[in-house]
C-alpha cells in the first residue's frame, strides 16, 4: 500500500479513485464528453500507477505533476487546467 | 473637477482593479469545479450567480460603510485621514510598480487558506457555499481595493457637489470581468485559456494596479491642497 505525503507533511494512503476523479473533472471543466474523460482519467490513472509503482516516496505534489504531464498530452487544455486551476494569486 | 471627470475616475480604477488575479482564480476555480462536478446548467447558473451576487453585495455594502462613516466624522479628520491615504495609495502604487519592474516576491496563499478555498470550490460546489465564498472572496479582495476605495470615498467627500452614490459605480465595475468569463465559460470557452490568460496578465495588472493607486493618491492630494474643487 502506497502512502503519499501532503503539503503539510502528514502522510495519506493513495487513493485511485481520487486521482481518477479529479482528471475526470478537469476534462469535463474543459467541456470535453463524458466518454472522452472517463478515457483519459482511465489512462493518466494507470500510467500514473505505473509511474508509482517504481518509487519508493512521493508527495501528493510529484503525484499532481506527474498526472498533470500526462493528461496534457493527452489534452493539453485539460491538463493546464489541472495543473493551474490551484493557484490563487 | 465635474460629475463627467468623477465618472470617469471612477469607472477607469474600478475596471484596472477588477483585474485581480485572487478573485479571478477564486473565481475560475468554483467554474471549474461546478463544470467538474458535471451539474446541471442550470444550477451552474445559480452558483455562479450566488458568487456574483455575494461578492458584489460585500463590495457595495463596504463602500456604503465607507462613506456613511466619513460624512459622520468631521470635515477636518476625513482631510487628515485623506493624507495618510492618499500617501498609503502612492507607496502602495509604488510598491506594485517596483514588482513590475525589478523584484517580484513570491505570495503563497497560507495551507489552510489554500484548503479552505479548494473546499468550497472544488469539493462543496453547491449555491450556498458559492455564497459564502462570494462574501470571503469580496474580504479578501479588500487587501488590494480597500485602499481605493477609501481614497475614492474621500474624493467623493471632500469634492464640491459629488454625489455620494457614484461610489457604487466602481464595485460593480469590480465585477465586470468576472461576468464576462462566466458568460464566456458557459458560452464554450475553456477554462484553461483564461486561466493561461490570467496568469500570463499577472505583471500587467500588477502594473496597472500601482499606476491607478499612484494617480488616485495624487489625485486625492490636489483635492486636499484646494487645486481641485473641494469644500476645504
Amino acid at each position: 500500500m502506497k502512502h503519499i505525503v501532503k503539503r503539510n507533511g502528514s502522510t495519506e494512503v493513495y487513493d485511485t479513485k481520487k486521482l481518477y476523479a479529479s482528471i475526470y473533472a478537469s476534462c469535463l471543466s474543459v467541456h470535453e464528453s463524458a466518454t472522452v474523460a472517463e478515457l483519459a482519467a482511465q489512462k493518466i490513472t494507470d500510467d500514473v500507477n505505473s509511474w508509482l509503482a517504481k518509487k519508493t516516496e512521493v508527495t501528493a505534489d510529484d503525484i499532481r505533476k506527474t498526472a498533470g504531464k500526462y493528461l496534457s498530452e493527452f489534452n493539453p487544455h485539460a491538463g493546464y487546467l489541472y495543473l493551474h486551476h490551484h493557484i490563487m494569486w | 473637477m465635474d460629475g463627467y471627470s468623477l465618472a470617469i475616475l471612477f469607472v477607469v480604477t474600478g475596471l484596472v482593479l477588477s483585474l485581480n488575479p485572487m478573485t479571478l482564480s477564486v473565481f475560475s476555480a468554483l467554474l471549474a469545479g461546478a463544470l467538474g462536478k458535471n451539474h446541471h446548467k442550470n444550477v451552474i447558473h445559480v452558483i455562479g450567480l450566488a458568487f456574483l451576487l455575494a461578492y458584489s453585495s460585500f463590495l457595495i455594502l463596504f463602500s456604503i460603510l465607507l462613506i456613511r462613516l466619513l460624512s459622520i466624522i468631521s470635515i477636518d479628520l476625513t482631510a487628515s485621514l485623506g493624507i495618510a491615504i492618499a500617501v498609503a495609495s502612492i507607496i502602495f502604487g509604488l510598491v506594485n510598480i517596483k514588482d513590475y519592474f525589478w523584484y517580484k516576491p513570491k505570495i503563497k496563499i497560507p495551507n489552510n487558506m489554500d484548503a479552505a478555498i479548494h473546499h468550497r470550490t472544488i469539493k462543496k460546489n453547491n449555491p450556498i457555499s458559492a455564497t459564502m465564498l462570494g462574501m470571503i472572496t469580496g474580504f479578501g479582495s479588500i487587501i488590494t481595493t480597500g485602499i481605493a476605495l477609501l481614497c475614492l470615498a474621500i474624493i467623493l467627500t471632500l469634492v464640491q457637489q459629488a454625489s455620494p452614490t457614484l461610489i457604487i459605480v466602481p464595485t460593480l465595475c469590480l465585477v465586470l470581468p468576472l461576468i464576462i468569463i462566466f458568460v464566456a465559460t458557459l458560452s464554450g470557452t475553456k477554462l484553461s485559456a483564461i486561466i493561461k490568460w490570467k496568469q500570463d496578465s499577472k505583471p500587467l495588472m500588477q502594473l496597472g494596479t500601482g499606476i491607478v493607486y499612484i494617480i488616485l493618491g495624487w489625485i486625492l492630494l490636489l483635492v486636499l491642497n484646494g487645486s481641485i474643487n473641494s469644500i476645504l
